[in-house]
């Protein structure tokens, strides 16, 4: 049978982390604060390019790294919009980690990268390829 | 009472599907671009098997068949689908009637199998013989890690990739250096599929990376 499985991506490597949010145009602060409607969150690292409030990475006592913005609670429509600005950034980061995690590991293993696709329902597909 | 044929061992009604998992888009699991129906539950559970999580029969992700084929039809820009597992002929009858719904839509089907090609033939079930008329590919045989594959969409080299219908005959050419493909599908919320046959030892490392960093 081919191969399957799935795997949740944590947060745990600081510097790529970074990376991935500079690659995605974000600049980036550590050991600050971000606003949020409930007032300001102290955190490890955060993106500073969303106008009013921001996203950050709180680091967990297992090495991890939450990421914390205020997308719940609002009310008024405009914080709507904000909220759903939030949460689209937040799965662009998911997304740019996990693939920086996956081509690194699988050029370290010797494969090549064929192909790169982003679908329309926002998933990212890559093909690598290892000659033996 | 007519008692019809079910060769799942499961007692599901036979328009259910027992899924272990489902993707919409692949190009590792059979010539061109597939969605691929991994089905629960294997009977063979061979050494070494890549997917050891699909062989119980306990109900995971339970699937109305004509719900899984509107799913498979909507996606529009697929050249077939791929049934793997699991056993694909432990729900034979489930899977022939998708088949057949798939197959009226132009797509082609590649259904892999622990049973190898004579072994189906002899057994000569009724819905082991319907599944095999859905069958465009067959990759049969079980899986032995000791045989080094030379195929790249078979995951070890006693394995055999047989042509049953042959619009696929040209899709499956064997490359002269044996190769491995993986492919990554990295869903919305960061979450990663991996499948194809990149090795159980990469696979592993791939998944430790993402969560380890």
């Amino acid at each position: 049978m081919s191969h399957y499985s799935r795997v949740k991506t944590l947060f745990r490597h600081r510097e790529a982390l970074i990376a991935c949010l500079k690659n995605l145009g974000y600049e980036v602060e550590t050991d600050t604060t971000i606003r949020g409607h409930h007032g300001e969150h102290t955190v490890d690292i955060a993106v500073t390019r969303t106008k009013g409030y921001g996203i950050g990475f709180v680091r967990n006592g297992d090495g991890t790294y939450d990421m914390v913005a205020d997308w719940w609670g609002v009310t008024g429509a405009g914080e709507r919009k904000i909220a759903q600005q939030l949460k689209d950034q937040a799965g662009a980061i998911q997304k740019e980690y996990a693939r920086k995690m996956v081509l690194s590991q699988a050029l370290a293993d010797g494969f090549e990268l064929v192909s790169e696709t982003s679908e329309t329902d926002g998933t990212i597909r890559i093909v690598m390829r290892r000659w033996d | 009472m007519m008692v019809h044929d079910n060769s799942d061992p499961g007692c599901r009604p036979k328009s259910v599907l027992n899924l272990a998992g489902f993707l919409a888009r692949s190009e590792v699991n059979g010539p061109g671009l597939r969605a691929v129906v991994w089905v629960q539950g294997c009977p063979i559970r061979c050494k070494g098997c890549f997917n050891p999580q699909s062989w119980s029969f306990s109900p995971a992700h339970l699937v109305a068949v004509d719900e899984l084929a509107e799913q498979i039809l909507a996606l529009g820009d697929i050249d077939g689908v791929t049934f793997s597992g699991g056993e694909p002929f432990a729900q034979a009858t489930a899977l022939a009637d998708l088949g057949r719904s798939l197959k009226r839509e132009g797509l082609s089907i590649v259904t892999f199998t622990g049973y190898m090609h004579d072994r189906i033939l002899r057994d000569g079930r009724p819905s082991y013989l319907r599944l095999l008329m859905m069958t465009d590919l067959l990759i049969a045989g079980p899986y032995i890690p000791s045989c080094a594959s030379v195929h790249p969409f078979t995951g070890s080299g006693n394995q055999c990739a047989i042509v049953l219908n042959g619009n696929l005959a040209s899709g499956i050419a064997v490359p002269g250096t044996p190769c491995r493909q993986a492919e990554y599908t990295i869903l919305p919320d960061g979450s990663i599929t991996v499948t194809g046959f990149p090795g159980p030892h990469v696979t592993r490392r791939v998944a430790a990376r993402c969560r380890r960093g």
